[in-house]
């Protein structure tokens, strides 16, 4: 892959254009690095700090009134409060599926029907969140279903 | 869940429980008792029996998240109250007067079990390939 960089003018909007034979997962890659960069949270380990991607959020876990953020293989606690992060990442594809979890949609493979009107959305990671009965018809808004 | 889900879900069940009990009462109508002949009132049989079997619905209902195996177990429970409620309706109105009946009877409330949870996965099947239609394009977007 040839990357070509051109200088523009401080009147000119930055852009970046990708050539390429189809949009596939390693393109949709790019486009996500590309698209969220700006959004770096600080995330908590053993009173370390960390700068955390939003893009690599799986999800968000309230738990004993603490706010954790869970990536692939590793777990930050957050400092902001659950609805604050709802609020601040509802256009960034964050989902409030249940009263404790807030999914970024682009981590999920598949969803399928749980007991009771619930579903199980797996993520890509392999893990599995329970969507809530009562977040289902948001969810289908979110989704223009 | 919210109450008024819950209502919600608990009428598009009262619906199909009453489709299932009317088919029912037809097959079990046609082995048992051909000769018997009905006049309008058996129409309020299934919808009086329909609202019998939905009220021990509030078994199900919780403010808060069930996990899985309390889900498994209110589910469990609320089947068998539901028997309970439906044959103990049933002798008292004097529907089941035998042995062979009741059995009978307490087979088609589990069919009729069955078909209800059938028809929801069904529904929710269909939703669920919705939602993945719905992922798929913004995931490609």
């Amino acid at each position: 892959m040839n990357v070509n960089i051109e200088k523009i003018g401080i009147t000119q909007e930055e852009n970046i254009l990708i050539s390429c034979y189809e949009v596939n997962d390693k393109i949709l890659e790019i486009i996500n690095f590309v698209k969220y960069q700006g959004d770096i949270l600080s995330g908590y380990e053993d009173s370390k700090i960390f700068q955390i991607s939003l893009q690599d959020i799986y999800y968000f876990e309230s738990i004993d009134n603490k706010i954790f953020a869970y990536l692939n293989n590793e777990v930050y606690e957050m400092k902001n409060k659950l609805y604050e992060l709802e609020e601040m990442y509802k256009e960034r594809h964050f989902f409030r599926c249940s009263k404790s979890i807030i999914v970024n949609l682009m981590k999920i493979s598949n969803i399928k029907p749980a007991l009771n009107g619930r579903f199980r959305a797996k993520l890509k990671n392999g893990e599995e969140l329970i969507i809530s009965r009562q977040y289902v018809s948001s969810l289908k808004k979110k989704l223009k279903i | 869940m919210s109450f008024k889900e819950f209502i919600k879900r608990i009428l598009m069940n009262y619906f199909i429980i009453v489709t299932g009990i009317t088919m029912a009462t037809a097959i079990l109508g046609t082995i048992y008792d051909t000769s018997n002949k009905f006049g309008y009132e058996a129409f309020y049989s299934p919808i009086i029996i329909g609202i019998v079997a939905i009220l021990p619905s509030f078994v199900l209902y919780s403010k808060t998240e069930l996990s899985f195996h309390n889900m498994i177990f209110r589910r469990i429970l609320h089947f068998i109250v539901v028997e309970i409620a439906l044959i103990g309706f049933g002798t008292i109105v004097g529907l089941l007067q035998s042995i062979n009946v009741t059995l009978s009877f307490a087979f088609s409330v589990l069919l009729i079990y069955l078909f209800v949870n059938l028809i929801m996965w069904i529904i929710d099947s269909k939703t669920a390939n919705e939602l993945n239609a719905g992922l798929k394009n913004i995931q490609k977007n």
